[in-house]
């Protein structure tokens, strides 16, 4: 991987954000944070990342909304999602992972290591 | 007295002898009466209602009555009685002083025998003082008072016939009513005492008859359904009631429960369904129908309902609890397992050995909480009824290796030999891939955790079809460990329960796997089954309809 991808992480949970937040860092992504929908679409309009890490439960604006603004921005339109969320429920996925380029995790599911190699793969696979 | 005037009086005395209370009445009033129109001295009858004879002298209006001990069968009198001629005798020739009554100063007597229609009923004789020659007019009224006599006594004894058979009659009716009284006020009060019961049991009541047309309905059934008996008694049960299932649709009246009952004659359990009262209120009931059978037909059914809208509320919330409180957890469980991950690699510096050990524990620790926190979401998914299914293509010996990938190193740890068999077309295989992988991963893990090292453990998966890509998954998970005991067989799909040996084996298991497997395979309309003896191991079986893509694949076998 080479170095300075842009990375967003929106997630709302201080501890969860941290710890994604330096693992990322320490695998050498530059990091960018967001603790809800609102502060991540301000984030993610002005840096414009190479990929986003999206918690769906959130305050002030969810995920979801926030993926939907995203989208809407032409830059946006085009960016490679993970959506990283506790939601098992088959609608939610589905309405999630129902937009194009958008990838889908558990997060209770999958180790630190297995959420970086997730990133990898998607930014390999929407290249 | 004129011969006219005779005839009148003993026309008269066989009128009012009609009235008479007893044989011996008319008898002594024909007595008198041949005594008055004979103008003789005085008289007596021989009576023979059953063979015996009773004698009665009526001498100056005084009667001696005199019955011998044993039937006289010879005499004069005898005679008279046995032929039915009349005996008229003018001189018998005095031998007096032998007598102190009236007889011994008899010197001509006649003796008329009273017969009618070939009966006899015994003689009367008429005596005299002096000798006396009968005329043929005497005889003629002789044998007419005779001829009176037996008429009258026949129709006495008619009578009598008839007032005995009437009274008899009366008696039996009396006695027919008493017991029907008697059968009519146990009948009552057994009524009453079934009403009693009917109306003070808590659960609505219904009894229809074999259409479905209601005969019976207690208080509590009109306070539940909202209907007033009158207003629902003789009306189809079908018209009145309605049934709705979960999604609030009408049940239809082939799969209702009374239906089903009436056409199957089978009792039905369930608390599938709502009601719609009356009132358009809707409310959960638990409901039991019976089929009332008399000499092998299905005469009726009696449903016992209650409202169970508060135990399914209870029930919701509980689960709902159990449901939003599994989801709270996730969170935090996900931030331990990250933070001991970074830990335990030496990501943010160096552990000592000891150190990595206990680091080891809490991640190990937490993955079980992870996994329990998913199996209370599973269990409050079926239970809340918010678990749905959805099919996707799998390939099935992918999914199952994969599933021996995560548990190969207890595998390896404990020596345990692996056998798997994979069937043909199992490649695309249409099925809920969330409940298969549960079944199977449960399934294996059970197996390997409650198998002991160096075992040995029979993955068998094949397709079975019916027709068409259409057909079973027939799954078998065999092991030759620890096995269940056999008093708690019965017992190993229930909720939190957990066999001796196996709480003691391992104490960490939740008591809720094979639970969800059964869930699982019943929501998908799947069958389980298992053989298992202790120490020698277990065997499970399931069953899943599933569809299969018509390619044939290549066979999987290791």
């Amino acid at each position: 991987m080479k170095k300075g991808v842009k990375i967003l992480i929106v997630e709302d949970e201080k501890a969860l954000l941290e710890v994604l937040a330096d693992k990322f860092r320490r695998e050498h992504f530059i990091v960018f944070t967001g603790q809800d929908g609102e502060e991540g679409l301000a984030c993610a309009l002005k840096n414009k990342p190479d990929i986003i890490v999206l918690d769906i439960v959130m305050p002030s604006m969810d995920g979801l909304t926030m993926l939907k603004k995203v989208r809407e921005d032409k830059w946006g339109n085009n960016i490679p999602i993970l959506i990283l969320s506790n939601l098992s429920d088959p609608e939610q996925i589905n309405e999630a992972t129902g937009r194009g380029k958008v990838e889908y995790l558990v997060k209770s599911n999958w180790g630190l290591d297995d959420v970086v190699q997730k990133v990898k793969d998607t930014l390999k696979l929407y290249k | 007295m004129k011969i006219t005037e005779k005839l009148t009086f003993l026309n008269e005395t066989a009128l009012t002898s009609l009235n008479t209370k007893s044989e011996l009445e008319i008898i002594r009033k024909f007595t008198d009466a041949g005594i008055l129109v004979l103008k003789g001295n005085f008289g007596f009858a021989w009576h023979r209602p059953d063979g015996h004879m009773h004698f009665e002298l009526a001498y100056k209006s005084k009667r001696t009555p005199y019955t011998p001990q044993t039937p006289r069968k010879k005499g004069t009198n005898y005679k008279v009685f046995k032929s039915g001629e009349p005996l008229f005798v003018s001189n018998v020739g005095v031998e007096g002083g032998v007598r102190s009554d009236a007889l011994s100063h008899m010197q001509s007597f006649a003796s008329i025998p009273m017969t009618y229609q070939k009966k006899n009923y015994g003689n009367i004789v008429v005596c005299f003082f002096r000798s006396h020659t009968f005329s043929s007019e005497e005889k003629e009224l002789c044998s007419y008072i005779g001829n009176a006599a037996a008429q009258a006594i026949t129709i006495y004894r008619l009578h009598a016939g008839l007032k005995r058979a009437q009274k008899n009659l009366e008696k039996r009716v009396r006695e027919r009513t008493r017991k029907l009284a008697e059968s009519y006020t146990e009948l009552a009060m057994d009524r009453a005492k079934d009403e009693a019961i009917l109306t003070s049991i808590g659960e609505g009541l219904l009894a229809t008859d074999k259409e479905g047309n209601v005969i019976f309905a207690n208080p509590q059934a009109e306070q539940l359904l909202g209907w007033k008996k009158n207003e629902i008694i003789g009306t189809s049960l079908f018209d009145t009631q309605t049934l709705l299932d979960d999604k609030g649709q009408i049940v239809p009246i082939e799969q209702r429960p009374t239906y089903k009952t009436l056409t199957q004659g089978k009792r039905i359990t369930t608390s599938a369904y709502s009601y719609l009262t009356k009132g358009k209120q809707i409310f959960n009931l638990s409901i039991t129908v019976t089929p009332v059978i008399l000499n092998n037909e299905i005469i009726g059914s009696i449903q016992v309902f209650r409202d169970i809208s508060q135990e399914k509320e209870v029930d919701r919330v509980k689960s709902e609890l159990i449901s939003l409180a599994s989801h709270q957890l996730r969170t935090p469980l996900s931030a331990i397992n990250w933070y001991t991950e970074a830990l335990v690699k030496e990501e943010i510096g160096p552990v000592t050995k000891d150190q990595k050990k206990y680091l080891q524990q809490i991640h190990h620790a937490n993955q079980k909480m992870v996994e329990l926190v998913y199996d209370f979401l599973n269990v409050s998914r079926i239970e809340l009824g918010t678990f749905s299914t959805k099919l996707s293509t799998i390939n099935v010996p992918e999914l199952s290796q994969g599933i021996l990938k995560e548990i190969a190193p207890l595998i390896l740890q404990k020596k345990l030999k692996v056998k798997e068999f994979y069937g043909k077309r199992l490649a695309n295989v249409e099925v809920d891939k969330k409940v298969l992988r549960l079944i199977l991963q449960n399934l294996v893990t059970n197996a390997v955790k409650y198998t002991p090292s160096k075992g040995c453990i029979e993955i068998r998966i094949e397709f079975h079809e019916k027709n068409s890509g259409k057909g079973s998954l027939v799954i078998s998970v065999a092991d030759n460990g620890y096995g269940i005991p056999k008093h708690q067989q019965s017992k190993i799909f229930t909720k939190l329960f957990r066999a001796d040996n196996a709480a003691k084996l391992d104490t960490e298991g939740s008591g809720l796997g094979l639970y969800l497997v059964k869930s699982f395979v019943d929501f998908s309309k799947g069958k389980i089954s298992f053989t298992s003896k202790e120490n020698e191991g277990s065997t499970f079986y399931v069953s899943l309809p599933v569809n299969v893509a018509e390619a044939v694949d290549k066979q999987i076998d290791n």
